[in-house]
């Protein structure tokens, strides 16, 4: 099966952990052919803006795209601000990706430096990605709904979306709610968190709103915080027994 | 028994009917007439409220309304929501402006929003994809809101059902 390879370069652990859990979460797409590169050749090269030239030079081939991560507000052609966001990620891969497949990608590089994602890879693998990272807190409330390639159609994706947009919740919180596992719901948090659509919120004392608070949210500033209304007979009973009847758990 | 209630919105033509029809228990009651609007190529028209039901396995009663879609029965739509369960916004793609259909329907129901749970879902996208998802998105966030978007087709069953429970995950959340 084609697959494209990207190398990471000098990039902190968590984010390296980020880029892992990204390519996770597209894998099940079918048009995502891009893998993480533990060693040369790679066809594309993720680098931390820091990290010298002549290092990424001996990683480099003829034909390897690069991309640097750098601070915030350093956005250019070939320069990714962080924090990263995995739909600018992801759109950066797809666009290279024609030319490479047209040109047959490099095969050229044969050196044995490895990038640093190599012990990253092999740690995060085909787990949660957790294991390295330290532990999701706090209370966590989508700012703006995600978009359809980052969901993938997931219904659990979905529902998790769906429960951090109507108000702010815990790892935990969020895992019983929808009924998935802690790790399912920190590797979806994370990438959220990636693409810079949740905020950290303090655990709230009543229901909020689906509105969000924000300067721009005239309307939803107004309004944010009030209580739930009273009388609409919203219980877990009755809506368990909605999705009985509408034949979904 | 109690009865419960989930509100269909949206424009003429954006499918409320139709998506009614496609998880009522009982065929709809439909309040259609002849359109006359030109404008829009449709037969039918709703001027009333549609309406269909599913009955709970405790005798509970959930209804389906729909509201009329043309502005001018905008009067209704405060009325029929009260004490509903949540909403459903249907936009339709094929139409001139869908964002500012979205803005009209979000601020007809501005105060139901405080705290009814909403989602938007987007008819027509196979054959006009403009807007996108993440286009309505971001027309919601800076109008302050954050509602689930999902584009659909009302004709499927599973469409509609996804709809209904991206609703009842949302009011699972407040639960907490």
């Amino acid at each position: 099966m084609l697959a494209l390879r990207l190398g990471l370069v000098g990039l902190p652990a968590a984010e390296a952990s980020l880029v892992a859990t990204v390519f996770r979460l597209h894998r099940v797409e079918a048009s995502f052919i891009w893998t993480l590169a533990p060693e040369a050749p790679f066809d594309a090269l993720l680098v931390d803006y820091a990290v010298d030239a002549a290092d990424i030079a001996r990683l480099k081939g003829r034909k390897t795209h690069l991309m640097r991560l750098g601070p915030i507000g350093s956005e250019q052609s070939d320069m990714m601000a962080r924090p990263f966001r995995s739909d600018l990620l992801v759109r950066w891969l797809n666009s290279i990706e024609v030319d490479l497949l047209r040109s047959g990608g490099d095969t050229s590089v044969s050196t044995p430096l490895k990038s640093q994602e190599q012990v990253m890879v092999s740690q995060v693998g085909h787990g949660s990605g957790d294991e390295q990272c330290p532990p999701l807190t706090g209370h966590f409330k989508l700012r703006r709904w995600p978009t359809p390639s980052l969901l993938g159609g997931d219904v659990g994706r979905i529902r998790m979306a769906t429960m951090l947009s109507r108000r702010p919740l815990s790892i935990k919180e969020l895992s019983s709610t929808s009924r998935l596992s802690v790790s399912t719901c920190t590797a979806f948090v994370r990438l959220l968190e990636a693409a810079q659509l949740l905020e950290v919120r303090p655990k709230p004392s009543v229901p909020t709103a689906g509105t969000d608070v924000s300067p721009m949210g005239f309307i939803g500033a107004q309004n944010a915080q009030k209580p739930q209304a009273p009388g609409r007979g919203v219980g877990a009973a009755l809506l368990h027994s909605i999705r009985q009847r509408f034949g979904f758990s | 028994m109690n009865e419960h209630k989930i509100i269909f919105a949206g424009t003429m033509g954006a499918g409320k009917t139709t998506a009614i029809a496609a998880v009522s228990e009982v065929a709809p009651i439909v309040t259609d007439v002849t359109n006359n609007d030109r404008s829009v190529d449709k037969a039918m028209t709703t001027v009333g409220f549609d309406h269909g039901q599913l009955t709970l396995d405790n005798g509970d009663r959930l209804r389906l309304f729909g509201t009329p879609g043309q502005e001018r029965f905008r009067f209704v739509w405060p009325v029929i929501s009260k004490g509903a369960l949540g909403l459903i916004i249907l936009l339709d793609n094929s139409r001139p402006e869908p964002l500012v259909d979205l803005a009209v329907y979000v601020d007809g129901f501005a105060s139901e929003l405080t705290t009814m749970p909403c989602v938007v879902g987007i008819g027509r996208t196979e054959t006009h994809p403009v807007p996108s998802s993440d286009e309505v998105a971001e027309v919601l966030e800076q109008m302050g809101y954050v509602f689930p978007v999902l584009p659909v087709d009302v004709r499927q069953r599973d469409d509609v059902v996804l709809l209904i429970d991206v609703l009842l995950a949302q009011l699972e959340a407040d639960l907490l």
